[in-house]
């Protein structure tokens, strides 16, 4: 799943060495917290949040197949 | 429809190929990839249409995708008037992929193009799963038909439900030849609606 994440963020950014995702484990859900560039933001986000939405769904729809619930959080760059 | 790949036999190497291009209906030998399978009595080839740089990007984009999503499958690319269209087929997660009245493929949809026009803007594509799209493309093409009919009847507006982009384009190639209506789009970003109307007032 994380590979999945970071290969999808990389193929949308300007600065793929930038991409970077941390794995937080829980019980039942897994968390991935996805960090880009401060200019890509906008390329993983999507114009009204099209494209981060479309990311979530395609997430979930993996984590369906595996059968634990995974969530995407996209942080605001500092 | 010309097939994209078969085999052909002649009794030389010359003969073949040309016999390979012309089966294939292709001009040049750059457009063709062929392989020698036998060479008793005469000359058996395998020959194949060599595909073009956007079609390998996008297959090979497209099947890296699947990979990484831990999904097996097959990526059929056909090149059609203005755009490739893709069909995915997977072995356990078409229905995932589709979602609810394909909600979920048009997700792919949008994440696929982004990707995809990140290394090159100018390939048109639309992405199907297990045919999905084109089926519901199908019908939706009937239907509108069919209430233009009753537009033109009646002279009143029929409004359809919210439709993504590509199926918005549906319904106005299908009414478009049809005389004395006339459509347009109306709300805003996820809730665009095609408007059947009658042309003459």
């Amino acid at each position: 799943m994380k590979e999945l994440i970071i290969y999808i963020a990389k193929s949308l950014v300007d600065e793929p060495d930038k991409v970077e995702v941390a794995e937080i484990a829980g019980e039942r859900t897994v968390v991935y917290e996805l960090k880009v560039s401060k200019q890509d933001i906008g390329k993983v986000i999507g114009k009204a949040g099209k494209t981060a939405k479309a990311i979530r769904t395609i997430v979930t729809a993996a984590s369906m197949k595996i059968g634990k619930r995974a969530v995407l959080e996209i942080l605001e760059p500092s | 429809m010309v097939k994209q790949e078969m085999e052909v036999e002649a009794s030389n190497l010359e003969e073949a190929i040309e016999k390979g291009l012309k089966s294939l209906d292709l001009q040049s030998r750059d457009d063709m990839e062929w392989e020698v399978i036998s060479e008793e009595a005469g000359v058996k080839l395998s020959v194949k249409k060599k595909e073009t740089g956007s079609v390998r990007l996008v297959r090979e984009e497209i099947q890296r995708f699947l990979e990484k999503l831990g999904a097996s499958g097959t990526v059929k690319v056909e090149v059609e008037e203005d755009r490739l269209y893709i069909n995915i087929k997977t072995k356990e997660m078409d229905g995932l992929l589709i979602g609810k009245s394909g909600k979920n493929l048009e997700s792919l949809q949008h994440l696929l193009s982004r990707i995809i026009h990140k290394k090159d803007d100018s390939i048109d594509l639309i992405i199907d799963v297990a045919g999905y799209r084109k089926k519901k493309e199908h019908t939706l093409c009937i239907r509108a038909k069919a209430f233009a009919q009753e537009v033109k009847r009646s002279g009143r507006e029929f409004i359809f439900e919210p439709l993504p982009p590509s199926l918005r384009r549906s319904v106005h190639l299908a009414v478009s030849d049809i005389e004395g209506v006339r459509t347009y789009t109306i709300g805003e970003e996820d809730l665009k609606k095609v408007v059947i109307s009658p042309s003459r007032k």
